[in-house]
């Protein structure tokens, strides 16, 4: 029998909250509600009254009366799980596309991967051959007629945010090919000028290269510039090293202070921190705070070996690229390095902020938050906001099925090669390849990729159907995950339910004492996302076993 | 009554979703989360954001990641 699909938890406070899976809305209820509800539409009443005997019986019909009463408010509505289909439709600007010409279209973010060359030797670097599935450095420059005709095909695409038209510039290193980059940065302005369009462009660095004219290219051109820098020199020499294993921070720092005092009101520039153990958070919090004025879009993770093992107890911690029983570990040629280590200590560190930094959203709103522990909030913003921003419905008619990103318009990653790849950051599988620039895009192999998702499970019967963050990234080896079963991901899928009903309890706990935690201010805001935005994908399921691609301007 | 809306949700949900100002100008359009003008730098990422505009305090969804 359908019936609802909800999460119930309590808070340390003491109230009883159902997280409605099918509005995203969390309703606040009783202790004889949170007792029954299990039942609901699963039981018969009278069963429900025999089951809940002690309850009184009285008190659990006025508890069926609410529940039916709130369903007539579009809350708590019956389940209908549907297995997933084809997408045939995409909705966007109030205009329907078959699913093939949309992706053909448009594009939110053109990546163009200029070079696979670095000239850092980063330990945990995924290219630095140790991981499996993912691609090696190597001298490979993009060619310039391979480049242009990206552009080409990204500026013909229709508008996607405002008819301004983002393009970044990816490696290995990209300004060790600066001369290219100055010339895609040339062209593109002249073609979207031809055009009548804008574009708008980033760059991710390690910051080694950052001479006065490379400055004052970014700056002419009002790059968003995003540097790489670990934290104070210890941190950051540990793994980002030269290939003879010198520490890069002398320079990139030297670099930074000049970048800065050249043009010292520049704020379009950020840091990207990657914590890897052992920790000292305290020292690159402060070292953080102490940058903040000068690169105010600052972004910290943890190192990429895969969030699902980060935390497991085995001492060679499996990447997420599924290193852990590949042929190189089998063989030993996968040295233990400590950045896949974490430490107690680490943990405890980790722990201790992330408390804090509740403490403070809770106490200080995110705004103050930021202002507070910019260092902490760049690592945990998302995370805490991720249930404010969630997707919420006034009316559940039709259940819906959120994916983090379409593949080939949400990012669309062009390599060295002239292929285009679902993003930067998904491992090297063949089944990531999503067409080329002579050929454009392929509708087939699109498809091919969203079907990748069916993998991940029972996504109709899913209490994190509409805040899903499982991307393509996270699908390891594709190329195998398309043969069958892969207990990868399931796994993957049980962590991101149990992370989402966490996180729902924590942020209402926040939201019980303070209710406008989560109001920003522009004067407040201290934090921007390192990339450019492009729309989340919405799948709507539908009883003809079928998936339309709602319209990403509603909701 | 047992069971009670929240409203634990953004504020601006409040409004009606069909009511999307579209003659606004990008200047106009402030994201509902951040409330940064300029919704190519929101902070948003992994989540979705909502932009309303300032004037008439309509939306102006978008999703970013």
């Amino acid at each position: 029998m359908p019936a609802p699909l909800f999460i119930k938890y309590r808070t340390k406070h003491g109230n009883s909250y159902v997280y409605d899976c099918a509005t995203g809305r969390i309703l606040a209820v009783d202790e004889v509600v949170y007792e029954i509800i299990d039942d609901f539409r699963i039981l018969t009443d009278e069963e429900i009254h025999r089951k809940h005997i002690l309850l009184g019986s009285d008190k659990v019909q006025a508890a069926l009366d609410d529940l039916y009463e709130i369903r007539k408010k579009h809350h708590l509505i019956d389940h209908d799980p549907k297995e997933l289909s084809q997408i045939e439709i995409v909705e966007y600007e109030k205009r329907q596309y078959p699913l093939g010409e949309f992706w053909k279209s448009a594009a939110a973010l053109l990546i163009l991967g200029l070079t696979e060359r670095c000239n850092l030797d980063c330990v945990y670097c995924c290219y630095s051959g140790k991981f499996e599935g993912q691609r090696v450095h190597s001298d490979k420059v993009m060619n310039t007629v391979v480049a242009r005709q990206a552009i080409r095909q990204f500026l013909d695409g229709e508008q996607v945010i405002d008819g301004i038209y983002p393009i970044t510039f990816y490696g290995g290193e990209p300004l060790l090919t600066f001369y290219h980059l100055e010339e895609c940065v040339r062209f593109a302005v002249e073609e979207a000028g031809r055009r009548g369009k804008k574009v708008r462009f980033s760059v991710t660095t390690n910051g080694t290269l950052l001479r006065d004219e490379v400055c004052d290219f970014l700056v002419e051109h009002d790059f968003l510039t995003i540097i790489s820098l670990d934290g104070p020199r210890g941190a950051h020499d540990r793994y980002r090293v030269f290939p003879d294993g010198r520490g890069s921070f002398d320079l990139v720092w030297k670099n930074l202070r000049r970048f800065v005092e050249r043009y010292p009101d520049y704020k379009n520039r950020g840091l990207n921190i990657t914590l890897s153990p052992p920790f000292d958070l305290e020292e690159t919090g402060r070292f953080v705070e102490e940058c903040f004025r000068d690169f105010p879009l600052i972004r910290a993770s943890l190192v990429n070996i895969g969030s699902e093992y980060r935390f497991e107890n085995s001492e060679t911690a499996a990447t997420r690229y599924g290193c852990s029983s590949c042929s190189h570990c089998e063989n030993g040629l996968h040295p233990k390095e400590d950045f896949r280590q974490f430490r107690d200590e680490d943990k405890r560190q980790l722990k201790k902020l992330w408390d804090d930094c509740l403490e403070c959203v809770a106490r200080d709103g995110v705004a103050g938050a930021w202002r507070r522990m910019p260092f902490a909030m760049a690592l945990f913003d998302s995370q805490i906001s991720h249930i404010h921003g969630r997707n919420v419905t006034r009316q559940a008619s039709e259940w819906e099925f959120m994916i983090p990103c379409l593949p080939g318009f949400t990012r669309r990653f062009c390599d060295v090669d002239g292929n285009y790849r679902v993003c930067e950051r998904v491992d090297d599988s063949a089944a990531y390849r999503l067409g080329n620039v002579w050929d454009g895009l392929d509708s087939e192999r699109m498809e091919n990729v969203l079907e990748l998702r069916r993998h991940f499970g029972d996504c109709g019967n899913c209490s994190a159907l509409k805040n899903c963050d499982i991307c393509f990234a996270r699908i390891p080896c594709s190329d195998k995950g398309r043969e069958g079963y892969d207990p990868n991901f399931d796994r993957q899928c049980r962590e991101s339910r149990q992370s989402h009903q966490k996180m729902l309890q924590l942020y209402t706990e926040i939201m019980e004492v303070n209710p406008s935690a989560f109001e920003r201010h522009a004067a407040d805001q201290g934090n921007s996302t390192l990339r450019f935005g492009a729309p989340n994908s919405r799948i709507e399921t539908e009883t003809r076993e079928r998936l339309k691609l709602e319209s990403f301007h509603s909701f | 009554m047992s069971i009670q809306p929240t409203g634990f949700q953004r504020a601006d949900l409040s409004l009606e979703y069909e009511a999307i100002d579209e003659t606004a100008t990008t200047a106009e359009k402030i994201c509902c989360k951040c409330l940064v003008p300029d919704q190519s730098v929101c902070n948003t990422e992994g989540n979705s954001g909502t932009f309303m505009t300032a004037a008439s305090g309509s939306l102006y969804s978008y999703h970013f990641t």
